[in-house]
């Protein structure tokens, strides 16, 4: 069963209970480069395996880009 | 007096040990070959970042891709944040990317002028410090703003010469220079600076140091004015420890009255 999230604010689909980092992968994005926020909480890549989504859930994909 | 190699003198904030008093920012450059080429120029210990979503469909280019980011310091800021509570979150995640306690707060009050908001600076500021973060914040130019960022734990204040982006250069010397003369703790001219001068001229008035980014992104050679900043900031820090001559509104000649030959 798949549940709809919100990833970057855009609508996502994704199978229920998958981990973040399953999410990263049928991303393609690579976890090392990034912060995760699911639900508000911060997640670093070690933590990403052991998060698990659920149908509403709202997550940030960020990383570091050029700023001043 | 003989002057051989610079004696040390590092910029300590936080836990951190600068060498190099240019922070260099990372925005605004055409490329990531510029920027890395800025980098090997001025040779800064710091440098500033900002924190962003990805791309997931994989457009966007990323300027740091050339940057191997452990070779420095990073400062990232809470560029985007408009209210207190924003540059909190993002401050939170930038120190989970970048395992570091350092913040550059910046809480923008006006998105025409992208003038500081001093109300949320200070309320960030103060959050993040009770959250164990080593704040530098961003701020306008105010004396007394300045002061309360000190007293409320700031580890450097960041007072900016211009409106962010502009490189007008230095608009109220007159308090740049009170801020660096009341507060005990470093302060760093942070935004608006044009042209290298801009930065030795705070330099010499006892900044610790300053942040430049689009005076070399924008800049017609950006590595070429990334070296010059470079230079002006070690200059001016140097005519700092050295002392200016003071100043006499009585012509004095240089060379010896006596002993001019007679025609």
């Amino acid at each position: 069963m798949t549940v709809i999230i919100t990833v970057n604010g855009d609508r996502t689909e994704v199978e229920d209970g998958a981990s973040v980092a399953e999410l990263l992968h049928h991303l393609g994005v690579t976890p090392k480069r990034v912060v995760v926020e699911h639900n508000r909480r911060i997640l670093r890549a070690e933590d990403f395996a052991g998060a698990h989504i659920a149908a509403g859930d709202e997550l940030e994909v960020v990383h570091f880009v050029g700023g001043g | 007096m003989t002057v051989t190699a610079a004696p040390p003198d590092p910029l300590r904030i936080g836990g951190v040990e600068l060498h190099c008093r240019l922070i260099h920012g990372t925005g605004r450059f055409a490329s990531d070959a510029v920027l890395r080429d800025c980098l090997a120029a001025a040779r800064p210990d710091m440098i500033t970042l900002a924190i962003r979503r990805l791309a997931l469909d994989g457009s966007g280019r990323n300027e740091l891709a050339a940057i191997d980011l452990s070779g420095y310091t990073l400062l990232p800021n809470t560029a985007g944040a408009s209210t207190a509570d924003q540059a909190v979150r993002l401050a939170r995640l930038a120190r989970a990317a970048s395992l570091s306690d350092l913040i550059k707060v910046e809480v923008i009050g006006d998105e025409h002028t992208l003038l500081p908001d001093p109300v949320g600076t200070l309320d960030a500021t103060r959050e993040l410090i009770a959250d164990g973060f080593t704040v530098l914040p961003y701020c306008s130019d105010d004396v007394v703003l300045a002061l309360r960022l000190e007293e409320a734990g700031a580890a450097a204040v960041m007072p900016g010469a211009a409106p962010i982006g502009t490189t007008l250069g230095i608009q109220n010397a007159l308090n740049l220079t009170l801020i660096i003369e009341k507060l005990s703790v470093p302060v760093i001219i942070d935004a608006g600076l044009g042209v290298p001068s801009d930065a030795a001229r705070c330099m010499e008035w006892g900044a610790a140091g300053v942040l430049v980014n689009t005076a070399i992104a924008r800049a017609q050679d950006p590595p070429a004015m990334a070296l010059a900043f470079a230079e002006a900031v070690t200059a001016g820090r140097r005519a700092h420890r050295a002392g200016r001559a003071s100043i006499s509104l009585e012509a004095r000649a240089s060379s010896p009255g006596a002993g001019v030959p007679a025609s």
